[in-house]
């Protein structure tokens, strides 16, 4: 049976949610590239939170043990950690990319 | 529920025992706040660790939960809004929407997060300090207790705690 999974559609639907229900999300990267077919990868700028040195990306635990699993990681950063992102001075996660990110709201 | 989550649960079970405990006894303010907080951040790792990997140990707290939570399939939605007081999964986002300023503000309590300003463990600011969290009136105290919004998210932890096997 073939995966009916649509990492696209669903990275909509949950960029869409996460703009609805936290007022401190300034913007949202969704980072196909380098990711597997089953995971949605968001950096998402949130002006609420404090800064750390270093964020981890948070497993949302969304889906889990269906024909739709997947797994949706969200990389929390400040305006000021994204601006130091964006100027190379701060890395992204292992494996993660800004290559061909998709912004959002489109 | 695995067994890490059954750990967390555990404990944030326990913090929030003690934060009722110390609300009879009438302690300040700055106790009740910092076990409140501490048992918010734990009940979201111990939901966050659904997905069987272990949590950020900073940067997880409530609203962490808040919006992990609403992110599960719409089958699974209709159950955890039923079982938190919701008729639908439409009332419970929509009641997110309306207390994320008072989740933030429990969040963002901790020391960590807490930018040198009122926090309820450690006098500040930390290089001159000139308050001290056991004399300190927190607003966000006051919110929660003295308005409706701040008194459904109480009911909304202490159900999200007790109910969290139906949304582990």
């Amino acid at each position: 049976m073939s995966n009916p999974f649509d990492r696209d559609a669903m990275a909509r639907c949950y960029a869409k949610r996460h703009f609805e229900t936290d007022s401190g999300v300034q913007q949202i990267k969704y980072l196909p590239k380098g990711a597997p077919d089953s995971e949605i990868r968001f950096l998402e700028v949130n002006r609420m939170i404090a800064e750390t040195d270093d964020p981890e990306p948070i497993d949302f635990g969304v889906d889990i043990g269906n024909a739709n699993a997947h797994t949706l990681y969200v990389l929390d950063v400040t305006p000021a950690q994204w601006e130091e992102i964006q100027a190379g001075r701060m890395r992204l996660p292992p494996g993660w990319t800004l290559e061909d990110a998709k912004s959002f709201p489109e | 529920m695995n067994a890490a989550q059954t750990l967390w649960w555990e404990q944030v079970k326990s913090d929030l025992a003690i934060f009722v405990q110390l609300k009879r006894t009438g302690a300040p303010q700055c106790h009740l706040l910092h076990y409140l907080q501490m048992a918010t951040e734990k009940l979201s790792k111990a939901y966050l660790w659904r997905s069987g990997k272990p949590p950020p140990k900073t940067h997880t707290g409530f609203v962490r939960f808040l919006k992990a939570l609403l992110d599960r399939r719409a089958p699974e939605l209709e159950r955890i809004a039923r079982a938190l007081g919701f008729k639908r999964p439409a009332d419970l986002n929509a009641w997110v929407v309306t207390v994320q300023g008072l989740a933030y503000g429990l969040q963002n309590i901790a020391p960590a997060e807490a930018k040198n300003g009122p926090n309820p463990e450690y006098p500040w600011p930390h290089e001159a300090p000139s308050h001290t969290p056991v004399h300190h009136s927190f607003a966000l105290w006051t919110e929660l207790m003295e308005t409706g919004r701040g008194r459904g998210l109480m009911g909304f932890i202490e159900r999200s705690i007790g109910r969290f096997a139906s949304l582990a």
